[in-house]
């Protein structure tokens, strides 16, 4: 036994100081060279095909969690096959990227490719990408991509990255028609009506929403989503928001909305068990006809249908989320989205592999494949909505508007810090007011640390 | 008599309570991890209607386990083993010649224990010894990490080495390097397993130092694979729960291999405390 | 003698690593706490004790922080202890199957903790989780708790959930040392008359009390820098009610205020040297009486 586990130690041992020295003498010569010669043979032993008559190159590609979705792997792979340029996926976990990024550029060892949240006061101050990014703005997909989400990619008139989302994934009410049929309830128009459906859906024993609150970010969306609705009431407000101007502590109508989520909360609609709902149960949930609203977007249906057998996507309808009154559609054009780092080597292959993934088919195969996208932000491919999708956006996608969180600066970073604030507010350890103030404190931090001169 | 019998079994029932307790979640992730994916929906004890071995290779594939699993041995085998030499050479000295300046340096070393590691500061470090992105600079890492703890461990149960034995090996005619290596290193044995296991676990379960000086996914260790396994799969909780027991398992093995190392060392009755 | 066979190269290859990867790091860091080093600002500048000024204000929650972080420590080195030792004197004679016992009972600390977090999360759900399911199962209805977000039991269940984790670790320190105990000891103090409770308290305790002293100081740092326990299980919540030290450097990290972080891990640092210190102290006085 002694023995065995001895030399089992030893060749261990063996084996690992052989792969290491290898390595480190590799990287005595180009940190490149080194990360080729260790992926390359691994790579060749993995299903890939072997790319040796073409370019032998490999871009990194660092990212956080979700942002890349799985059609786009299998692009990255018919990529490879017709150029020999190998994508090295770095998913991070979400909560550590942007700390690993930060180190990363901070050391000029950011890797060839960096994925980033898109968002017109966000790449200066939290990516310098004049400094850390190639200018992109020549490209030919430019051109193509939705001009509202481009300008969530400029910085100083330059475009620093490449942004394929879902423009339609607004955070809206998804309901279970179902259950308001039984009921004989329909849309909200008004928070009074919202209000009354609540009451009626809670006294037939349902829970009327289901709000995962354990999640920590999921309950913020009820507050900064209503920008659209905010500069109906107090229009301007966002302007002076961003200069500094005014304090979200004396905008009535923000305090408004934070006080119509607690009532909600305090009457119980969101049930007894909103603080440990998670969001991966939403589908779970929704399905058990249990609850009868979710905020979520207009993907859900399709998603239940297919994570829950018996369940049909048909069943379920969408609205606003109405607090304040909103009857208008919140769209954010900021969404993750992909740079080109400046200290690459191969940033003309990063270019290739930008172009590449932009060519109408392949934006197509990459929409027709993803279950969570149902349209995509460039001309040319064609959306999938169906009758439910279709009837909503017709009759609200008249009326838009930015959320807060794009719309405003330095409220998405301490997005998480207001959903604690949000939920002591939940355990009645602050008030709606308190909340206004913390955001206003922690925007003058953030603000005060990146020199912006409307905060002396 | 029927005393005794009874004060066995309360203490049988006790710690058979413990262990109840112990291993009711891990139970748990192993029922589930052979249903399917809506069975699983809710973690519980009902039993699979049939068992779902193929869980297990869809884990492996996606999640690429076979690669981070060799890469997550290397790390932690090497940069254990090495810990417990240098810990170990380093502790006899301090523990032995106990001068002023050993015990300053005692002291310092302990003070690691307490240092919080700063990641953007090391990566400078690493730049400048060049072991940034290589796998020899994660082993040197984890090492070191491991080393103040490893230190304090050793230089206690070295205190419980007889010095005879060092008096012995002088008379014998050994120099530092053989007394240490072939008499007192032996000796170590039962400390040296302990601290080996714990520095493997450690290495084992930890996985930011990868995110930072390594710059290829394929020189990523197993924990990773998991951590990124749960946010693409969170629904389903039987494919998160194959995934979380292949990562378990060779710490597990490695355990029952070290615990029975340890009973063997400790027979020869050679070390008193 | 003693410098011919004690020679100090022996010491210098730990030193050095440790030096060169630890302590200059470390001392860097320390630097930063008294800059304004930030991930917006591309320049940093010396602002000597402000981030200091900053955690120590009353306006802020990071006493409450503080606070939380020594109640889990001091509850958790005290729960931990007593089970551990428990377990290891129970498992190293007089009951059935010890083996099996042995390789249970330390098997939750094998699990990485952010495993251990989704299983209890799963476990701890009040409606449909395996914690209150068991309590209605025996009838004990009243017993059901929103386990992770109830103010009353948040903390609670973070540090049930750490005890569960923990104590076996601390049995495995402990046997080891109990083990080499020779069984002479015992013999010597039954014929003298002792009972098992005086053989407990002047055999077992006084023999492992470099044992002990080994799990209180691992204990007291690993509970000073606790994270991972409460960030995967309440993340600080519900509110700020389990906020511990570290959850909030993490926060400042999030927010990009890196100089803040720092200063606070700094402090953290330094009581931490400093318990260190006396536990230690203190603990080596025991073991010589």
């Amino acid at each position: 036994m002694k023995k065995a586990l001895s030399m089992l130690l030893v060749l261990g041992l063996a084996g690992g100081l052989l792969s290491a020295c290898g390595n480190s003498g590799n990287n005595g010569n180009s940190p490149q060279a080194s990360s080729e010669a260790s992926s390359a043979p691994s790579q060749a032993a993995a299903t890939e095909s072997s790319a040796s008559e073409k370019k032998d190159v490999t871009l990194s590609y660092l990212a956080s969690q979700d942002w890349i979705k799985e059609p786009e792997m299998k692009l990255a792979e018919k990529f490879e096959e017709q150029t020999g340029i190998h994508i090295d996926y770095q998913i991070v976990p979400s909560d550590q990227y942007f700390n690993v990024l930060k180190a990363k550029l901070a050391a000029g060892e950011a890797p060839d490719i960096f994925g980033g949240q898109s968002g017109k006061f966000d790449l200066g101050p939290l990516y310098d990408v004049e400094n850390n990014a190639v200018d992109l703005t020549n490209e030919e997909w430019v051109k193509r991509e939705d001009p509202l989400f481009i300008e969530q990619a400029t910085w100083n008139s330059k475009v620093y990255a490449l942004t394929i989302w879902d423009p339609s994934s607004s955070w809206i009410i998804v309901y279970n028609k179902k259950i308001f049929e039984k009921l004989g309830l329909s849309i909200p128009k008004s928070y009074a009506e919202f209000l009354s459906v609540c009451e009626a859906i809670k006294a037939s024993g349902i829970t009327p929403i289901y709000e995962p609150v354990s999640d920590g970010w999921h309950h913020v969306l009820w507050f900064p989503e209503l920008g659209v609705r905010y500069e109906e009431q107090d229009p301007g407000l966002a302007g002076k928001l961003i200069n500094n101007q005014e304090k979200f502590e004396n905008a009535a109508v923000l305090e408004q909305s934070l006080s119509q989520f607690n009532e909600l909360m305090q009457k119980g609609f969101f049930g007894d068990n909103a603080l440990s709902n998670t969001y991966a149960d939403t589908e779970k949930n929704m399905a058990s006809g249990q609850y009868a609203m979710t905020v979520y977007n207009i993907g859900l249906p399709a998603q239940i249908e297919k994570a829950v057998p018996g369940s049909s996507a048909a069943d379920y309808g969408f609205f606003p989320i109405p607090l304040n009154d909103n009857q208008g559609l919140n769209v954010n054009p900021a969404a993750p989205s992909k740079f080109i780092s400046v200290s690459s080597k191969h940033i003309d292959e990063a270019k290739q592999y930008f172009a590449y993934l932009t060519q109408p088919e392949n934006l197509q195969y990459l929409l027709d494949n993803e279950p969570k996208f149902t349209d995509l932000n460039f001309s040319g491919v064609k959306a999938k909505f169906n009758e439910n999708q279709k009837a909503f956006f017709d009759t609200y996608g008249q009326h838009t508007g930015t959320v807060y969180q794009t719309a405003i600066n330095y409220l998405n970073p301490q997005w998480m810090d207001i959903g604690k604030d949000m939920t002591a507010m939940i355990g009645k350890q602050m008030t709606p007011k308190d909340i206004l103030k913390n955001i206003d404190k922690r925007r003058e931090q953030l603000a005060k640390t990146a020199k912006d001169s409307n905060w002396k | 008599m029927k005393n005794k019998w009874m004060r066995n079994s309360i203490l049988n029932l006790v710690i058979g309570l413990i262990s109840i307790i112990a291993i009711i979640p891990i139970l748990l992730i192993v029922i589930n991890a052979f249903k399917t994916s809506y069975e699983a929906s809710s973690m519980n004890f009902n039993l699979p209607a049939e068992l779902q071995f193929q869980n297990f290779s869809t884990v492996i594939e996606k999640g690429k386990l076979v690669h981070s699993f060799f890469n997550s041995f290397a790390y932690s085998s090497i940069s254990s083993l090495f810990c417990i030499l240098f810990s170990a050479m380093a502790a006899y000295v301090l523990a032995r010649n106990k001068t002023r300046i050993n015990r300053v340096v005692y002291l310092f070393i302990l003070m690691g224990i307490a240092l919080p590691m700063n990641y953007f500061t090391l990566i400078d470090v690493m730049q400048w010894t060049e072991l940034i992105n290589t796998r020899a600079g994660i082993i040197v890492l984890y090492m070191v990490t491991q080393i103040p703890f490893s230190v304090f461990i050793l230089y206690g149960f070295i205190g419980g080495v007889p010095r005879e034995l060092d008096e012995a090996g002088v008379i014998d005619g050994c120099g530092p390097k053989r007394l240490f290596f072939s008499v007192i290193f032996p000796m170590l044995q039962p400390a040296a397993v302990t601290v080996f296991i714990l520095s493997f676990l450690n290495t084992w379960n930890e996985f930011l130092l990868p995110l930072y000086y390594l710059n290829s996914a394929q020189k990523w260790p197993m924990t990773l694979a998991v951590y990124n396994f749960f946010g693409q799969f969170q629904q389903s909780w039987n494919l998160v729960s194959a995934d979380i027991i292949l990562t378990i398992l060779p710490v597990v093995i490695l355990y029952l291999l070290g615990q029975r190392f340890i009973i063997a060392g400790m027979t020869s009755g050679s070390v008193k405390g | 003698m003693t410098k011919r066979m004690y020679p100090f190269y022996f010491v210098s290859i730990a030193l050095c690593f440790y030096v060169v990867f630890t302590v200059v790091p470390g001392l860097m860091g320390i630097y930063l706490s008294l800059t304004d080093w930030n991930s917006y600002a591309k320049e940093i500048h010396f602002v000597g004790l402000a981030n200091f000024k900053t955690i120590f204000s009353s306006d802020e929650n990071y006493l409450l922080g503080i606070k939380n972080t020594v109640i889990f420590t001091i509850s958790t080195i005290m729960i931990k202890t007593v089970i551990g030792l428990l377990l290891a004197v129970l498992v190293n004679k007089g009951i059935k199957w010890k083996s099996l016992h042995r390789v249970i009972l330390f098997l939750p600390a094998v699990i990485p903790m952010l495993v251990v977090g989704i299983i209890f999360k799963s476990i701890f759900e009040p409606q449909q989780g395996f914690m209150n399911e068991a309590l209605r199962a025996i009838g004990l209805n009243a017993w059901t708790q929103h386990w992770l977000t109830d103010i009353q039991w948040a903390f609670k269940s973070i540090i049930a959930v750490d005890v569960w984790k923990g104590a076996g670790y601390i049995m495995v320190i402990l046997l080891a040392s109990l083990q080499a105990i020779s069984n002479s000891y015992y013999e010597a103090a039954e014929i003298d008359g002792a009972n098992a409770f005086m053989k407990f308290r002047f055999i077992t305790v006084p023999l492992l009390m470099p044992a002990l002293t080994v799990t209180t100081v691992l204990n007291l740092l690993y509970g000073l820098k606790v994270f991972d326990t409460v960030y995967v299980l309440t993340n600080g919540g519900p509110g700020y009610a389990t906020e511990v030290v570290y959850t909030q450097v993490f926060s400042q990290f999030s927010l990009g205020s890196y100089g803040v972080g720092t200063a606070l891990i700094t402090v953290l640092f330094f009581i931490m040297t400093l318990l260190g210190y006396f536990a230690i102290k203190l603990m080596s006085r025991e073991e010589q009486n």
